[in-house]
């Protein structure tokens, strides 16, 4: 009865074993460690005593090198950021290409809607050069300086660029009105637009080359007294989030 | 003028441009050259003529249209804010929040006039800009007592 029993126990610490046995290698190993692991731990203390000043300043060093290694990382990462910005947007544009600059400053003014940048004549830019980003046009520029410019966002109330229903081909004026939304008129009553429907340059007459993006149909009002229909647009770029722009050469 | 006066004017104006570059849209942004304006004025009124040039010149340099008319009436605000000072204590904070949101009100209104920009939406944005430059006096005064 008693040998059953013991045989019993046995077996139900092998099979336990088995079915644990992973963890319980893992534990007995670090157990039989423990003795050799804490001579060779006093052992290290020991022969490491006499070389700590060394090593105080060895690891001083070393973190200087670590701060000095992460900058230089932060700083690489930062010119890979621009350089995949500036790549973008010269992707962005299928026609000719000009030079990237930076925006330095944005009105103080509510009522007007421009980015001061910090490329000018110098670089070759004009009045009416063509202001653009990854994802859309942003303007043109309005005052030219040798070294800067200002430029006339589309969202500014004095801002009117010939607009194109990418769709349909129904061709309207986007308007500028003063806030984050532009609007696109002149459409007939019974205009071919809906909302999601996108809006691109249509290259008729003006700075602004065909087929640039400026944004997307948010809503549409038709007046069926007037006949008339309007469109507001969501611009695709982002003025307010700006920071590197490209500045297309004017059409020769 | 005392340095902390003439340090809080600087402070006002720089302080606009670094706001005005971290808001998505101007309307978001304070007045803030307003504010030093009507605050520094308000406590030495003998220079309102060069302080209301310095703020009328600053804010026209930002400017692609109307540029004289910005001028000219933050030059307005300044004779205004001196010609207060000689009647009643403009530098009482009730004073003062009174004078910052009229003439706020006055300038963004008069904007909007002259840009023909009568919509609901911007009226909203205006009472918005008005609001966040009343409320900036406050700061503007603790900074000023702090220097």
């Amino acid at each position: 009865m008693r040998r059953s029993r013991v045989l019993a126990l046995n077996i139900l610490l092998l099979a336990g074993v088995l079915v644990l046995q992973e963890p319980v290698r893992r534990n007995a190993l670090v157990l039989l460690r423990l003795p050799f692991t804490l001579t060779a731990g006093t052992l290290r203390v020991l022969m490491t005593l006499p070389r700590l000043p060394s090593l105080s300043q060895e690891n001083e060093r070393l973190r200087a090198e670590l701060v000095q290694r992460e900058l230089e990382t932060a700083q690489l990462r930062e010119s890979l950021r621009r350089a995949q910005e500036d790549h973008a947007l010269l992707e962005a544009v299928p026609g000719p290409h000009g030079v990237t600059a930076a925006v330095i400053g944005r009105s103080l003014i509510p009522t007007q809607q421009t980015i001061w940048l910090d490329r000018g004549s110098r670089h070759g830019l004009t009045l009416d050069s063509v202001i653009v980003e990854a994802n859309g046009v942003i303007g043109r520029v309005l005052e030219l300086h040798p070294a800067s410019c200002f430029v006339l966002l589309l969202t500014d109330p004095e801002s009117r660029i010939a607009g194109l229903v990418e769709r349909s081909r129904e061709t309207g004026l986007l308007v500028g009105r003063g806030r984050g939304l532009c609007e696109l008129i002149y459409l007939d009553d019974s205009a071919d637009i809906e909302e999601g429907d996108r809006v691109v340059t249509a290259g008729l007459g003006g700075p602004f080359p065909k087929g640039l993006l400026l944004g997307t149909v948010v809503r549409v009002f038709r007046n069926q007294a007037t006949g008339a229909a309007w469109a507001s647009v969501r611009p695709a770029a982002r003025p307010g989030r700006l920071e590197h722009v490209l500045c297309l050469s004017p059409s020769p | 003028m005392s340095l902390p006066l003439t340090v809080a004017f600087a402070l006002g104006l720089a302080a606009h441009v670094l706001l005005a570059n971290a808001f998505p849209s101007p309307w978001w942004v304070p007045d803030l050259s307003l504010v030093v304006l009507v605050i520094v004025v308000a406590r030495v009124p003998d220079r309102w003529l060069s302080l209301s040039w310095l703020a009328g010149v600053f804010k026209m340099t930002w400017a692609v249209r109307f540029p004289g008319q910005i001028l000219v009436s933050t030059l307005f605000v300044g004779w205004v804010v001196q010609a207060l000072s000689r009647r009643l204590d403009t530098t009482d904070p009730r004073t003062e929040w009174l004078i910052v949101g009229l003439a706020s009100l006055c300038l963004t209104l008069g904007a909007l006039w002259v840009e023909e920009l009568w919509t609901v939406p911007l009226m909203g944005l205006a009472v918005v800009h008005v609001s966040l430059t009343v409320l900036a006096v406050p700061l503007a005064r603790q900074v000023l007592r702090a220097l």
